[in-house]
């Protein structure tokens, strides 16, 4: 009668934690795979409009750009990630033992992408955008001790160009 | 302050609703006439800054997508503001400084979007209520500055940058500034 008392109170304990733990490996897997694949795909579509980090001086300098501009205005895109419980694990572990958290880069990396391509998606009908910066902040998760929620939020923005079209359409 | 910044966003919405109608159903439809009390403020807009827009559109018809990319040229802003995050407007020139705009907005979520949040923490993904709260808090900055830069006489805010903060759990701070000046 003991021992299964104790069982049960093992499966109390350590039950909810194997669930989560199961729930965040398998199903925040499914999720990244997914976001990862459509990244891909949106990136393929926006390679016309690439998203430069210069500055439009540095830029007008090459032979290339030398094309009037029309139009000049500001893009941005931003997006909130959140961590999930599997991630969360490994983190947990590694500041232990210390040593390249790959979870945690494959997050960071997810975010930045998917904020660059939400700051393409405002640019509709320009040909560039210029002087793009990415900001990357932490909200909810200030204090370290406590379980709350850690979500990364990275904003991207800069401006986008639309240069005059050429009379015999060479560009 | 809140009401003439409501007063602002009314006047945008109008301008915005006339400039796309009168783009793009003139034809058609007469343009609707504007309210009595609503004083239209002195037009800086860079309505004729150069000729090349009108090179672009001669002989071209009115509704192709080349006519709505030239409506949107006069709407980076609804209001007509020009904004940028490089050092000047290229193909304008900058013809007066006005100093440093900003605007600043601090908003929280309701508790159930903090509590769906917590729950999407097990399983990761993206808090699409924190990045609809953080959008519309972006979008509200910006909008201040704007006022701001408009009530200086600017018609261009350049060198924008952006800066998030959180306050405190479930409220984020966005502030957002540049530099107003008079291009031409």
């Amino acid at each position: 009668m003991e021992t299964i008392l104790a069982i049960l109170g093992l499966i109390v304990q350590y039950g909810l934690f194997v669930i989560l733990f199961g729930m965040g490996f398998f199903v925040g897997g499914y999720i990244e795979k997914r976001h990862y694949k459509d990244i891909h795909r949106r990136e393929r579509e926006l390679l016309h409009l690439p998203a430069v980090s210069m500055s439009w001086k540095a830029l007008h300098q090459e032979n290339a750009y030398q094309v009037p501009v029309v139009e000049a205005r500001m893009v941005y895109g931003s997006v909130v990630l959140s961590e999930d419980y599997f991630k969360a694990f490994l983190l947990a572990l590694r500041t232990f033992f210390g040593g390249r958290i790959v979870a945690y880069e494959t997050l960071i990396d997810r975010a930045r992408r998917e904020a660059i391509l939400r700051m393409k998606a405002q640019a509709v009908g320009a040909d560039i955008i210029v002087n793009t910066r990415l900001d990357t902040s932490t909200i909810g998760g200030g204090d370290v001790k406590a379980k709350t929620t850690k979500s990364i939020e990275v904003l991207a923005f800069g401006t986008a160009l639309t240069f005059q079209k050429q009379p015999d359409g060479a560009a | 302050m809140s009401d003439s910044f409501d007063a602002m966003k009314d006047l945008m919405r109008k301008k915005l609703r006339e400039s796309v109608q009168s783009g793009q159903q003139a034809d058609s439809d007469p343009p609707p006439s504007p309210s009595p009390q609503q004083p239209q403020p002195p037009q800086q807009l860079p309505q004729q800054h150069s000729p090349q827009p009108e090179q672009r559109t001669a002989g071209v018809p009115r509704e192709t997508p080349e006519v709505a990319r030239q409506v949107r040229h006069h709407m980076s802003h609804p209001s007509g503001m020009i904004l940028t995050n490089i050092e000047t407007v290229p193909g304008m020139t900058i013809v007066e400084h006005f100093g440093l705009v900003n605007g600043s907005m601090v908003r929280a979520k309701h508790v159930g979007t903090d509590i769906m949040a917590s729950l999407k923490n097990l399983v990761g993904g993206e808090l699409g209520g924190y990045s609809k709260l953080l959008d519309e808090t972006r979008g509200e900055s910006i909008d201040r500055m704007v006022l701001q830069a408009r009530q200086l006489g600017a018609n261009a805010i350049v060198n924008v940058r952006f800066s998030t903060s959180s306050v405190a759990q479930g409220a984020a701070e966005l502030y957002v500034y540049g530099t107003a000046v008079r291009v031409e």
